[in-house]
């Protein structure tokens, strides 16, 4: 499922580090940020293609951070109340069985939750540049 | 416009049932294919390429298809690229599922 990550942006955070941020607690904005900006990508994505029934799939959709590898995995999480897994029915949404045809959606998700994860981190960290005059 | 046809001929060229949308006779193996998004690359401000996000779905009662490897030559041989493939076995029906998803891309 979507996984964003501070990883990629190592350089950027080295940057701020040089310039004396606390990289800390501004990696851990940045995650929350694009978390919060995959965690929309999914909700929207789920009502556009019309996969609400009791709702239970589209509120477990949740950032499950983990701040010491600097990641974020947003995706349905828990169960529902029958007891069905909400990841399995976005992967049976997703991919489809022989009797539903799968529309690919995570697909949608993951191409316009990317792009607008990658703008909430940028802002905050050209936020911070902004602080120190750059 | 794309009427898909180098998709169509890659997978009608398996031999296997193949069907756009929905499968009108679920048999022992067969194809579905279908468009689920249209994709976009820009330049200047204009889309550059374009193309389709495709579904492609081959369900299977013979254990260790060798026909998934014949689709994706196929597709391949088609300068039509596999981004994806999940396998899942559905027990209720017995098939195992091949859920390919390729990119097609067109220029302008």
């Amino acid at each position: 499922m979507a996984e964003i990550g501070t990883s990629g942006l190592a350089n950027l955070i080295k940057e701020l580090e040089d310039l004396g941020a606390d990289i800390d607690e501004i990696s851990d904005e940045m995650l929350e940020a694009g978390g919060e900006a995959m965690k929309k990508a999914w909700t929207e994505e789920i009502k556009a293609k019309g996969h609400v029934d009791t709702g239970d799939m589209l509120k477990s959709v949740k950032a499950k951070v983990n701040k010491s590898k600097k990641t974020a995995e947003i995706y349905p999480q828990g169960k529902d109340k029958k007891g069905v897994r909400n990841a399995l029915k976005a992967f049976v949404l997703h991919y489809g069985t022989s009797n539903i045809a799968g529309d690919r959606f995570v697909d949608e998700v993951e191409s316009k939750g990317s792009d607008a994860a990658v703008d909430a981190m940028y802002e905050i960290y050209s936020d911070e540049l902004g602080k120190r005059g750059f | 416009m794309n009427n898909f046809e180098k998709l169509k001929t890659a997978l009608i060229a398996t031999g296997i049932p193949t069907y756009h949308n929905r499968a009108f006779e679920q048999t022992d193996r067969y194809i579905v294919w279908s468009q689920v998004a249209k994709l976009y690359e820009h330049g200047d401000n204009k889309a550059t390429h374009t193309g389709w996000r495709i579904a492609i779905d081959f369900f299977t009662t013979t254990e260790y298809d060798e026909v998934s490897e014949i689709i994706e030559k196929k597709l391949e041989s088609a300068g039509i690229s596999i981004v994806d493939c999940a396998r899942d076995y559905e027990e209720e029906t017995g098939y195992t599922h091949y859920a390919y998803t390729a990119e097609d891309w067109v220029d302008g």
